[in-house]
Formats: C-alpha cells, structure tokens, sequence
C-alpha cells in the first residue's frame, strides 16, 4: 500500500470533521471497492458492500489506535465484513462447473480481438476460480495476488503469522491454477 | 534442497518474499528439476493471469450513500461489532491450524509413501486416493 492517510488527517476524522472523513473516504475507496469486488466476484455486492465497510469505519473510527497503519485497519474490517457476508448469503453465485462445460477456443498467436475475447473469459473464470475458494483462502488471495499486497501487511489484517499466509497462499494458488488448468496449457 | 521445501516455497518465491539464501537455493534446484520448473511455470501463470484482472474504479455516488447513512446513524462507540471481529478472526486461527495441521499430515504421508518401493507404489496411490475420497 503506498497510499496512507497520516495521523492528523484520522485524528480530524475521530472528531468528527466531516471533511477528512470524505478526503478519507475517496483516498481508500478505490482500493477497498476493488477488495470488495474481488471478494464478492460480482459488481452489484461489491457497492454494497464498499458502503457497509466505510459506513462501519467511519463509525468506528475511535476504536481505531494507531498502533497499526489506518489502512490495514481499514482492510481488515473490509476483509472480515466481505467473508462475514458471504457466510451469509452461501447460495453459491455460479457454479465454475456449471461454466466448465461452456467451451472456449484457446488464445491464438498475436493480437487479435479474439484475444480480447478470450482474455475477458479468464478474467471471468479466474473471477469464479477465486470464489470457489474457501474463505480463508479467498481472503489471502484477493490481497496478496489480486491486490499486490506484502505477505507481512496480510498477517497484520488478517490477525495471522506471516508462514500462515504464505501457506494459505499457496495452497490458494494452486486451488486457482487447478480450476484453469485447460486453459493455462493451452 | 529437495523437491518437498522447493514446491512449498514456490508462490513464496513468485511473490518475491524469501530470503536470498532461499531463493537461490529455489533456483539452484529448479534448474535441474522438471517437476518443480513446471510446477512453478503454471504457478506464475496462474499469478500473471490473476494481475491481468482489472478492476474498474469505485463507481460514483457511494460517498452520498455513505454519507447520508452516517447522519442516520451517527457515530458509535459500541464495541459489540468489535468482539464479534475477534471472535470471528479466533475462529478462522483454528480452521487454519487444522488445515494446516491436515496439510502436514498430508505431505508426511506422500514423503512415507515416496520412500517405499516402486512395487508398492500403485497400490498405495490406490489407497491414498481412497482415503482421501473418504
Ligand atoms: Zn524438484
């Protein structure tokens, strides 16, 4: 994360200037949309689910200490409100198998729009690949590999030692790369 | 470094985290060894894949909605939602533990199983493959 909001601007924010809560708001709210919708794996949750967590920070805000950087504590109410609402709603949003027996033809050499075609397919399938994830896995893999983030920062929003992450990413890794496998060989 | 430490440090050593002395001996290894320089070609292209996923922009008009819930609700300091956060992150420490408690088990017994003949080998991929089914 290169982007940080300092002391001052949360210290503001805990008194309750409503215009650091919005200079707050739109310097994470890229980053925690993107969370959210990697975590969701669909558009229409991720909206929701952006509003829920800042409306939850914000609120918050005072249980915030500055032992940690305000934006791991942002994500980790992201990460934990995302996985507490998909326990929620369960009902599988696609199945990757059902998908499965939909058939694409493998990339072709050089670019064409066809590429463009088939490049937004694995978008999708990797999109359904990370859903079919186990929670605590989906959660490591979103930060860690669709998110860039530092094996040591995921320990800190995670609330989990660092061998902890790069096991659960692995394991997360190749669940994903064994669901594109078809694809990856091609 | 044998195949075992090599394939478990693999997204280690894609994500750049090891120590030099680590990756090198990842290196080292994966210059002689098939197995592991294909695992570690599809494990990197399962990561190149995942980079390729754009995401798009938070859409517009969340800080409104934002916004006009924070003056319904105004602010609160009950830490009822706070415990339920701890309680939940404790719950998801033990599911890890035993997952990776499993996963340990799991590796040791395909270590045992590679240590015993050839011969044996089948039918014990049969049996693993069963208890596994189970
Ligand atoms: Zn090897």
């Amino acid at each position: 994360m290169n982007i940080q909001a300092d002391v001052a601007l949360i210290a503001a924010c805990q008194q309750g200037d409503t215009r650091a809560i919005r200079e707050t708001f739109e310097m994470y709210k890229d980053r925690v949309y993107a969370l959210c919708r990697h975590m969701a794996g669909n558009a229409e949750d991720a909206e929701d689910l952006t509003q829920e967590v800042f409306v939850s920070a914000f609120q918050h805000l005072n249980n915030f200490r500055a032992e940690s950087a305000f934006g791991t504590w942002l994500y980790r109410i992201a990460t934990n409100h995302c996985l507490n609402r998909l326990r929620k709603k369960r009902p599988e949003i696609h199945s990757f198998d059902a998908m499965a027996e939909v058939d694409i033809a493998p990339p072709a050499p050089g670019p064409s729009p066809e590429d463009m075609v088939v490049r937004k397919e694995m978008n999708r399938r990797m999109e359904l690949a990370v859903a079919a994830l186990p929670e605590n896995l989906r959660a490591v893999f979103v930060l860690g590999t669709l998110e860039g983030m530092r094996y040591k920062e995921i320990s800190e929003i995670c609330e989990c030692s660092e061998e902890a992450v790069k096991m659960r990413i692995h394991r997360a890794r190749k669940q994903v790369r064994d669901k594109l496998k078809n694809y990856l060989e091609a | 470094m044998n195949c075992f430490t090599c394939e478990n440090n693999l997204s280690a050593y894609v994500d750049d985290e090891l120590t030099t002395d680590v990756r090198r001996d990842i290196e080292a290894h994966l210059d002689t060894c098939e197995k592991c320089h294909q695992e570690y070609e599809t494990l990197l292209s399962t990561w190149e894949l995942a980079g390729d996923m754009r995401t798009e922009a938070a859409p517009d008009g969340l800080w409104q909605a934002v916004e006009a819930e924070l003056q319904q609700k105004g602010h609160n300091n009950t830490t009822t939602e706070d415990l339920a956060l701890i309680v939940r992150g404790l719950a998801s420490e033990i599911r890890d533990l035993k997952q990776t408690v499993d996963g340990l088990r799991h590796d040791l017994e395909e270590r045992d199983n590679n240590k015993i003949d050839q011969s044996d080998l089948g039918s014990l991929v049969l049996q693993g493959r069963r208890r596994h089914a189970g």
